[in-house]
């Protein structure tokens, strides 16, 4: 229905910036949350409240971008929070609040996710084994570099990483601007560039494009690179932002992160990746949540109704539906 | 006159009048009649696209005619489906044999024969079906190691084993030798002999003068004519087989062909062998044969998508496979699975090959793209609502189109194009060669594999015919005439001469390790050799490791973590994956800690564990249901079940509370000296479930399903039903699960369980089930938990930090599956 | 106000005296060390934190004041329960004489603790309740001060907001019975004049920083007038009051558990926030010395009067200074 609409003829117009059905899909249903919020939570749209929550936002967005990647060619990444939790130590343990030892600190941490990410990658990508079980072993790995470096004990983030993840321009926090900064990027690269859209081809099917030739493997890999790089992102940002954050600030973020890739649109059987769409569920998501906190939900209702808006989420995609009518049954079904 | 009394007298096995069926509007069968008579072998002829797939799949019940009437027994039958054929006594083996490479020869015969067939001496009736076809394998020997040749065989030997009164073989010696061919032929004689009427379908002529006594000519979806074999020469045969209408018009071919620009000498790969061959400027190269005789590899070595040995030049430069895979266009004959990304766009399709001409410096310029696609597009006149259409919103023809755009926007030194025509309408086909006598006549090299002869002849100006891989006619300028190249292909009367398969000998030889080491179960035994030295290990430095008190500790865990273990090698099996089973387990333990109480009456304490089990139940339907009849992937729906669980055990209580009766506890905990019982039940529920996984059809089936869904449905498993069977049966292991957790716990605490998910995995995996499908080991389940305990308990012991816990756990894990995916490997090479 | 500053400084130099303390005390044997040598063990649940490293350190360092201790091992359940239930059972298997346990899991644990208890281990559970009686499922409890926890912090807030408040109560884990019991505590202090605004019965946070940001921002924006944030892990706040700055109002008042990180942002804000007043209760790094004491004790044969048996006792030094606090 809402494909009709956008339908232009002739080619060479510019249909590129016709919304996907996706986006459109996952943008309406925020709307409705928006909606939902002023009606029954209006406190949770509050500047305070927004600027509390966007970081947090900001952060499952980068996390959801990289596993994107990785579910664009068909795997599944459950390095996350290993990924995400060394970043954090080492960017508050190797400076111990030192500023002049923070920018080692950063190399430091991206050293170790390219290096994590490329070893998945050639376990996956080039070994062929399981996506599912290398990322378990290797998130196992990187939980062993988390204890080697902390021990298990958080320390307080350097002032400098501070002023840096948390600080904010004109009323935004800088972790939104690092997330949009970094969602330009991954689309840019994504949709307008040749390594982009061969990667798209690739996880969308690699038999063919096997056939003519692209070198397959090797896009394989650099998911898995440039997802541990994302995550190597979120986890300085969340080391800056909480100031004490402890050693397993990954864990949590593992499950949401398959969740707004899911809600985003992107096929757990890989293919096209739709970033934009997968940062605004992160937003969606983490709108959730705080809508379920400020209407005073207890914890089990706020659990379910997640479960229900990605079951929802899934099955707006798998089933095919494409009437609006059906995604607003849905999300009346998720209020309930 | 003798004959012919016979054959009035002879029975009718099957009667077929009026038979029509069309597929969109174009018509597969018009009117057809036939008749197949008792002890008779009937052989059906016809090109390929003649309508022979269509009528044998209306003959067993998997395609219903639009018009016309079946009888069958002298009983007419309207409504004949797959079941009723079987009933009626037809059976058929399939060109591409329905063989599923994970289970072994004496298990594919179990799964696809019904075990009335078995007796009570399942291996002596096996040996009986081998020997029938000449197969000398062991029963045991694991399926993906035989050749395609030997699969033939297998499944020739299924189907003689049904004793049907109707037997239908589609081409059944495309992939055999002379003597099994022999062999095959003498079985054939026997059972018509007994009765049997046989469908023989085939391209060759020899065959059927040895064979047949009967023979139907199909051409265009008409009976074109037929009588008895030795009524007919091959001479009337051929021209009834071709003759096609030409339904395309092709533009003309060169008059004079330029210097050779493709030398190809001498070339040798899987499936072809000694090909060589020149094109000049201009000249469109074609390849024909009856399928299966090496035409698609070569197809393929020429695209550089398969290695080869000897050489290819074009022009004047040498291509090795790399340059060639880099510099050629491929138009492969499945479109879907090697053509096109259909999630994609049309244009992002089409550009695919040629980015790198539409981009500066690695980025795009849509203006370019746009410009170089859409005039593309308009050249080869490609009719989409919109290039940004998904691609698998267009018909065959334009998708095709596409492809061919893609491969000429990448500017290719050669295209190959395999069954180019394919799925695609007429007036498709019509531009499609138009635009590669273009490309030819620009001078880049063009080689199309067809197996449409017609085609061949109106689009090619030289034509290499193939059997068994050679070249057995290269036909050029006049000489390229469908009945040239039908005849070539049908009369080569060699067999395969081992030129092939290397094996083609229906004989497997294996020493007794190598088989050992590719059971299923193999995994269990270097893992309890793990398991032993780390024992060893741990007692040598501290001697209460093997305390009878940390004995029963450690198996006390590893139980609970080994029921949902054994859950979750059932989904993986299936190749599939289930993550809702750790909330599951939590779910359990919040259900027991309201009827499980130290108050509650022996009635409510049933009541509890019958909730636990029927809460199971539901669970495994819904995953099962969420992804077989709601599209979901497994991991999305079992994702959600997993958080909606979560959720509804803090609905039940939000702080822990409920104390499990001791009693109850306490018979689960109960231990038989250092052992605890419920170790025991586990390891009986594991060989237990070894012997329905390997010994019961259940089991049977449900690998069959892992290993080859499509082959699985051919051969008769009802596929939903054995895969959201599978998900309540993890479930159900779950719920066993939860029991052990409740007695561990001993408390409803709703934040109990979610652990187990990845521990489960973990353990399966460790136990060497592959999350590949099709094969796995309850044993090594069992055991992988078993470890995963002793490692957590070792660290304990030897006081390691965490940082060691961590790099033990993720080293075994990839350890672990790195030696079983390269034993898998190396077991189907 | 003046009040809250002494206390807190109070509560940072009884950290100080306590460790000086027990360097005095390492030279002599005290009497609840016995002559029978023993190994113990500390267990935690969790141990992924900065006080819970200070607690097993304190755990340690008391354990070795007693020579007839011959060691002193650990082991963390990473905040899995089978892991802890793997580590009770497998310190006891090896032979180790006493376990500190720190059930973080609840109840989850009294199963495996009352088997290696019944097997013949000595086991002195602390601060988490998990349920189970003395001397049936475990040796000794020490602990019970979530609910005293909650009492204190009540006290302080009828001092300060003699006249009912708006109430936020933080604490970990959903049903997590640390923060159940110390709301019950609040609540036999506090009259219905006391308002909690959080979701029943307290808001979920898992102790983690990140989530208590967020949770905190959807608090203040729903409620801006909240007068007193009671969360039983004070360090995890330092990264989230800042957004009361957003929401331009003070920071509240503030009863929560003790940390460096918290008391330093306390010094470097209460000049901006004129609510901003400060209360701590120095949970008990020190009920983990007096667990193990009651290890030990049992283990070697040690005397044991005088070992505090009381809760109010439970503490070498902020007992005192608790007291003092309720009663200034």
């Amino acid at each position: 229905m809402q494909e009709g609409g956008y339908f232009l003829a002739g080619i060479g117009s510019r249909r590129s910036l016709r919304p996907t059905r996706e986006l459109v899909t996952v943008a309406v249903s925020t709307l409705v949350l928006i909606l939902l919020c002023a009606l029954l939570a209006p406190s949770a749209l509050t500047y305070g409240a927004l600027s509390g929550s966007l970081p947090f936002a900001a952060i499952l967005a980068i996390v959801g971008l990289g596993q994107m990647l990785v579910v664009q060619q068909g795997g599944f990444d459950l390095s996350v929070p290993g990924g995400v939790s060394l970043a954090v130590v080492i960017a508050s343990h190797y400076p111990a609040g030192d500023d002049a030892l923070l920018p080692t600190a950063v190399a430091l941490a991206l050293v170790c996710a390219l290096v994590a990410g490329l070893v998945n990658g050639v376990l996956i990508g080039i070994l062929r084994l399981n996506a599912i079980i290398a990322t378990i072993g290797m998130n196992a790995l990187l939980y062993a570099g988390v204890f080697a470096v902390s021990g298990g004990v958080p320390r307080i983030t350097t002032q400098l990483l501070a002023s840096i993840a948390g600080g904010e321009i004109f009323g935004i926090g800088h972790s939104v601007l690092f997330a949009v900064a970094l969602l330009a990027v991954v689309w840019f690269v994504m949709k307008h560039t040749v390594a982009g859209r061969r990667f798209e081809a690739i996880g969308a099917n690699p038999l063919a494009s096997r056939a003519i030739g692209l070198p397959v493997k090797q896009h394989q890999v650099m998911a898995y690179v440039l997802a541990q790089v994302l995550y190597c992102c979120a986890g300085l940002l969340i080391a800056g932002i909480t100031t004490q954050p402890t050693a397993f600030q990954g864990d949590s973020l593992l499950l949401p992160s398959v969740a707004v890739v899911v809600l985003g649109g992107t096929s757990l059987l890989g293919g096209r990746g739709f970033p934009v769409s997968t940062v605004i569920a992160a937003f969606f998501l983490t709108l959730l949540s705080q809508f379920a906190l400020s209407v005073g939900l207890p914890y089990s209702a706020q659990t379910i109704i997640q479960a229900l808006a990605l079951g929802f989420g899934i099955a707006v995609y798998s089933l095919r539906w494409t009437a609006l009518k059906t995604l607003f049954t849905s999300s009346r079904e998720v209020k309930g | 006159m003798a004959k012919d009394m016979q054959e009035q007298d002879a029975e009718v096995v099957a009667r077929l009048s009026g038979i029509s069926k069309s597929f969109a509007s174009v018509a597969a069968l018009t009117d057809v009649d036939v008749t197949f008579r008792a002890g008779e072998v009937h052989a059906i002829l016809g090109e390929n696209g003649a309508g022979k797939s269509t009528l044998m799949n209306i003959i067993c019940g998997v395609l219903r005619p639009d018009a016309g009437t079946i009888e069958i027994g002298g009983q007419s039958l309207n409504h004949l489906t797959p079941a009723t054929a079987v009933a009626a006594g037809i059976a058929i083996s399939y060109q591409h044999p329905a063989i599923l490479d994970d289970l072994s020869v004496i298990e594919n015969l179990k799964v696809a024969l019904p075990s009335a067939v078995f007796d009570d001496d399942p291996r002596g009736v096996a040996q009986g079906i081998l020997q029938s076809v000449g197969l000398e394998i062991p029963l045991d020997l694991r399926c993906d190691t035989l050749t395609v040749a030997q699969k033939q065989l297998l499944e020739i030997g299924k189907t003689l084993a049904l004793k049907p009164r109707l037997l239908i073989l589609d081409e059944p010696t495309a992939s055999l030798d002379q003597d099994s061919t022999d062999l095959l032929f003498a079985r054939i004689r026997e059972v018509t002999a007994a009765g049997t009427g046989v469908i023989y379908i085939t391209h060759r002529l020899a065959e059927i003068r040895q064979i047949a006594q009967h023979v139907t000519v199909l051409r265009d979806g008409k009976v074109r004519g037929g009588g008895r074999v030795d009524a007919v020469s091959n001479e009337d045969l051929l021209r009834l087989i071709v003759g096609r209408t030409l339904e395309s018009t092709f533009p003309p071919k060169i008059t004079e062909p330029g210097a050779p620009i493709l030398v190809v000498h001498n070339l040798t790969g899987r499936g072809f062998r000694n090909v060589s061959f020149e094109a000049g400027r201009g000249e469109i190269i074609g390849i024909a044969g009856v399928q299966g005789n090496g035409q698609t590899q070569l197809a393929r070595a020429l695209a550089g998508l398969q290695p080869f040995e000897g050489d290819i030049r074009i022009g004047t430069e040498a291509f090795p496979q790399s340059r060639l895979l880099d510099q050629t266009a491929y138009m492969p004959a499945d479109r879907h699975a090697e053509g096109l990304a259909g999630d994609l766009t049309i244009r992002e399709n089409a550009a695919l090959s040629a980015l790198d001409r539409f981009a500066s410096m690695g980025i795009m310029n849509r203006t370019r793209e746009m410009e170089h696609v859409g005039r593309t597009f308009a050249s080869l006149a490609v009719k989409a609502p919109s290039i940004e259409a998904a691609v698998s919103s267009l018909s065959g023809g334009n998708q095709q189109k596409v492809v061919m755009a893609r491969a000429l926007l990448a500017e290719p030194r050669m295209i190959i194009a395999d069954e180019p025509t394919q799925g695609v309408d007429v007036g498709a086909r019509a531009e499609i060669y138009r635009i590669l006598r273009e490309v030819s006549a620009s001078g880049t090299p063009v080689v199309v594999n067809s197996s449409d002869a017609v085609e061949l002849q109106g689009l090619c100006d030289k034509v290499l015919v193939l059997s068994r891989g050679r070249v057995v006619e290269a036909l050029t300028g006049e000489e390229v005439r469908e009945d040239r190249i039908v005849s070539a292909a049908v009369s080569a009367a060699t067999h395969d001469d081992h030129a092939m398969g290397g094996q083609g000998v229906a004989r497997v030889k294996r020493s007794g390790w190598r088989h050992l080491a590719q059971l299923d179960n193999a995994p269990a035994v270097p893992l309890l050799g793990v398991i032993v030295l780390l024992a060893v290990f741990g007692y040598s430095q501290n001697p209460h490791f093997l305390s009878p008190l940390n004995l029963s500790n450690i198996l006390l865990l590893a139980t609970a973590l080994g029921f949902v273990a054994l859950g979750q090698t059932v989904p993986l099996m299936l190749g599939a994956i289930d993550l809702s089973v750790g909330p599951l387990m939590g779910l359990g333990v919040m259900i027991a800690s309201f009827f499980i109480l130290d108050e509650s009456s022996a009635g409510t304490i049933v009541l509890g564990f019958v909730l636990i089990l029927a809460m199971a139940v539901v669970i495994g339907l819904v995953n099962g249901f969420l992804i077989r009849f709601a599209n979901f992937t497994a991991i999305a729906a079992t994702l959600a079940m997993f958080i909606g669980l979560q959720g509804v055990a803090f609905l039940f209580r939000d702080a822990p509370g409920g104390y499990i009766t001791y009693p109850v506890t306490e018979v689960i905990t109960m231990k038989l000296g250092p052992v605890p019982v419920a170790f025991l039940v586990l390891v009986a529920l594991a060989f237990l479930s070894e012997y329905m996984l390997r010994g019961t059809r259940s089991g049977i089936r449900l690998r069959a399903l892992g290993s080859s869904a499509e082959s699985a449905r051919r051969i008769g498993v009802n596929t939903d039903r054995v895969f959201i069977g599978g998900y309540v049966i993890s479930a159900l292991f779950a719920a066993l699960g939860s029991v052990m957790l409740m007695a561990q716990i001993g408390v409803g605490d709703p934040a109990q369980g979610a652990n187990y998910t990845l521990a489960s995995i973990t353990a399966v995996v460790l136990g060497g089930t592959s999350l590949k499908g099709g094969r796995g080991t309850f044993l090594g389940s069992v055991l992988g938990a078993l470890l995963l305990t002793e490692v957590l308990s070792l660290v304990t012991f030897l006081g390691l930090s965490q940082t060691y816990q961590y790099v033990f756990q993720g080293t075994l894990i990839l350890a672990a599956a790195l030696i079983y995916s390269a034993a898998r490997g190396r077991a189907a090479d | 106000m003046t009040n809250s500053i002494r206390k807190t400084t109070l509560a940072m130099t009884a950290a100080f005296v306590a460790t000086a303390f027990a360097g005095q005390a390492m030279a002599e044997t005290p009497s609840w060390c016995g002559p029978n040598q023993a190994s113990v063990a500390l267990l935690d649940g969790f141990g992924g934190n900065s006080w819970r490293q200070v607690t097993t350190a304190s755990a340690r360092e008391e354990a070795m004041k007693c020579p007839s201790v011959t060691s002193v091992e650990y082991a963390d359940g990473q905040g899995n329960t089978q892991k802890a239930i793997s580590d009770i059972k497998g310190m006891a298997a090896k032979g180790v004489n006493a376990l500190v346990v720190f059930g973080d899991a609840g109840p989850a644990v009294l199963p495996a603790v009352t088997e290696v208890f019944k097997a013949g281990t000595i086991v002195v559970p602390y601060r988490v309740d998990i349920g189970g009686k003395e001397g049936e499922n475990y040796n000794k409890w020490i602990g019970a001060s979530f609910v005293n926890d909650g009492e204190n912090w009540g006290r302080w807030i009828k001092e300060i907001l003699p006249s009912g408040g708006k109430i936020l109560f933080l604490s970990g884990p959903a049903g997590n019975s640390q923060g159940l019991d110390e709301l019950k505590g609040l609540k036999n202090v506090l009259g219905a004049e006391y308002v909690f605004v959080n979701a029943e019965p307290f808001e979920v946070t898992n102790w983690d920083p990140a989530l208590t940001q967020q949770v905190l921002t959807a608090a203040i924006s729903k409620n801006p007038d909240i007068d007193v944030i009671v969360s039983d892990f004070g360090p995890s706040l330092v990264g989230a009051l800042p957004a009361f700055e957003k929401f331009n109002v003070s920071i509240p008042a503030l009863a929560t558990s003790d940390g460096n990180s918290l008391g330093c942002f306390w010094t470097d804000n209460q000049a901006k926030n004129d609510k901003f007043k400060l209360f701590t209760v120095a949970t008990g790094n020190d009920n983990a010395r007096l667990a193990m004491r009651w290890a030990v004790a049992l283990a070697t044969g040690g005397t044991r009067a005088d070992l505090p048996g009381s809760i109010y006792l439970s503490a070498e030094m902020s007992a005192e200074e608790q007291t003092k606090a309720i009663n200034q």
